[in-house]
């Protein structure tokens, strides 16, 4: 899938613009402030609808107009395809797909940004969701046993509170603990299967830049239906107490593990950066395989902290894309040799070239 | 901004019902204001009459203008067997797959902790007493495809298990987190025979 052309018209910091783009690598580069991330996150928003920032739909308004409009127009083997959509100052949306209102959310499009460092730095919790998020793009199944846990989850707890108060009695957890270690068991397994693709892709895609080893670790807090039935059981004066569930896929670890040591804990800043940016380069492998076509890869800012060989090689690998899109400082533009798509931005304005 | 106190009352008395807003509230105000008068009149004694004649059965907690439901007064139908429905509609989509022949049974909603619903604001008392009482031998647990239904089929059955009556639940197929008013006869019926004990 390729993003062709995008025209910006009040959003973020641009008044109107038109950016086109290429097959290949490119780059947007300027100087600090100018808007290459809102650059980028205009054309994720146009093809997921979703801003890539913890943004309300009005922030991407630009400040003093009344509503903010992007239009993608990209092409995949669907054949050409036009999205337009509208952002009103209030937060209300609207989409045209082909000039006809609609829905659309596109699936292939991959996007790293300096939040997603998290995903190794992080909690435990940044880990599950970036891997329960892809498993549910790529199983319907498991998207519907991730809702299902997490609604049940909610109840438990509540009714743990209940108990708590005096308000309910114990025996009514025994339905939610059956969903959950049902649930649960299923969730765990899914997680099983998508870490070894994800641990196979992405050590492979290491071992393409340096010798590196990594391995993913997963610890579930317990593995199976009886386990969990048993565990959830076991605790429960404990949960009572707490009015919380403190067992299940919800508590699971996951540890990255780069040439023996723990990632999150021994990792330099950049194995983690290296670490997260691959890992996002996997997922455009396991959705290319589950899609039938390679989608746009978008990172932002992925040079920072690392040094030019590091980058080099990112750069070997984005060269492999169908389109990777980029945004960099002036000073980095070195690490591309001169090729690729040159993209300046200065104060909500592009021009191409070097 | 007030209305004349005649459209106020209506207003507030609309925003009452369920899913209905403030807003719309007002919007069905002003229209019903504009309707001929025969045809408001018609509406407030639909209201009147519905409210007057219809209660619930007896038995099974179906809605009916008698005491027992046109199910539960016809001796045709086999009172070993009770399907447990959430609401009253829920029998209506049973019915039209003309797979069960059996009597009813309806809660009044499912479990939801979040909502403050227990079994004790459900009607789970009245069928264990139902199941002693009538000499029933199975219960069909038709509760909806979502989170709480699946829990409150699970917490019936654990009840009534230990009574030595046999709990089924519909066959999967229907879809997940879905209403059993909207699924169709054809899987409805299907998942009716293929249940399965739990
Ligand atoms: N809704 C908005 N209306 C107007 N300006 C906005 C709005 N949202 C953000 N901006 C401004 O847009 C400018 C560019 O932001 P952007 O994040 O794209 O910069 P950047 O080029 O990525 O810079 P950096 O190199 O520092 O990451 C910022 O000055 C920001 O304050
Ligand atoms: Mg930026
Ligand atoms: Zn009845």
């Amino acid at each position: 899938m390729i993003v062709e052309e995008i025209k910006i018209c009040d959003f973020r910091n641009y008044v109107e613009e038109k950016v086109s783009f290429k097959r290949g690598v490119n780059v947007i580069y300027g100087e600090n402030g100018q808007g290459k991330t809102n650059l980028l996150e205009a054309i994720f928003y146009a093809l997921t609808s979703q801003s890539f920032r913890k943004a309300q739909n009005s922030d991407l308004v630009r400040e003093g107009a009344e509503r903010g409009i992007v239009l993608a127009e990209f092409k995949g083997v669907m054949g050409v395809k036009r999205i337009a959509r509208q952002v009103e100052g209030d937060g209300n949306t609207r989409t045209k797909v082909d000039g006809k209102e609609g829905v659309y959310r596109c699936k292939n499009v991959v996007c790293f940004t300096q939040e997603d460092l998290l995903i190794v730095k992080g909690e435990p919790q940044r880990r599950r969701d970036f891997v329960d998020a892809i498993m549910c793009q790529l199983d319907r199944v498991y998207e519907n046993e991730i809702s299902r846990y997490r609604k049940a989850l909610h109840q438990r707890n509540e009714l743990l509170k209940m108990i708590r108060r005096g308000e309910a009695q114990e025996r009514e957890l025994d339905a939610w603990e059956e969903i959950l270690a049902e649930s649960g068991e299923n969730i765990v397994a899914g997680r099983k299967k998508i870490l070894s693709a994800i641990e196979e892709v992405t050590d492979r895609l290491i071992k393409s830049v340096d010798e590196s080893d990594l391995q993913i670790r997963y610890y579930p807090t317990a593995d199976n239906l009886n386990t969990l039935r048993e565990k959830l059981k076991r605790n429960r004066q404990k949960e009572i107490a707490r009015g919380l569930t403190l067992i299940g896929p919800h508590r699971d670890e996951m540890v990255f593990v780069l040439n023996g040591r723990n990632l999150r804990t021994k990792g330099s800043q950049g194995q983690q950066r290296m670490t997260v940016i691959l890992l996002k380069l996997c997922t455009a492998d396991l959705l290319e395989r589950y899609l039938g076509e390679r989608g746009v890869v978008i990172l932002d800012d992925f040079s920072s902290e690392l040094d030019e060989e590091s980058t080099t090689r990112i750069v070997q690998l984005l060269k492999k894309e169908e389109q990777a899109i980029v945004t960099t400082n002036r000073n980095r533009l070195g690490d591309f040799r001169g090729e690729g798509w040159f993209i300046s931005v200065q104060e909500g304005r592009v021009s191409y070239g070097l | 901004m007030y209305y004349t106190p005649p459209i106020e009352r209506l207003i507030a008395e609309l925003a009452r019902l369920p899913g209905i807003g403030p807003k719309s509230a007002q919007r069905l105000a002003f229209h019903i204001i504009k309707v001929p008068l025969q045809e408001a009149e018609d509406l407030a004694q639909a209201i009147v009459e519905a409210r007057r004649k219809v209660q619930f059965c007896r038995r099974c907690f179906n809605l009916s203008e008698m005491e027992l439901c046109e199910y539960c007064s016809d001796s045709r139908r086999d009172s070993s067997l009770v399907c447990v429905v959430e609401e009253a509609k829920d029998i209506v989509a049973i019915e039209r797959t003309g797979e069960f022949r059996g009597l009813y049974h309806v809660l009044g909603g499912a479990i939801s902790p979040i909502d403050g619903v227990g079994p004790e604001q459900l009607r789970v008392n009245e069928l264990v007493s139902r199941i002693k009482e009538d000499k029933v031998e199975e219960v069909i647990l038709a509760t909806n495809p979502s989170v709480e239904g699946e829990a409150t089929a699970l917490y019936i059955a654990n009840l009534i298990r230990s009574m030595g009556v046999k709990a089924t639940r519909l066959a999967s197929g229907l879809p997940v987190g879905g209403d059993l008013e909207y699924a169709d006869e054809v899987t409805l019926g299907r998942a009716l025979q293929g249940r399965r004990e739990i």
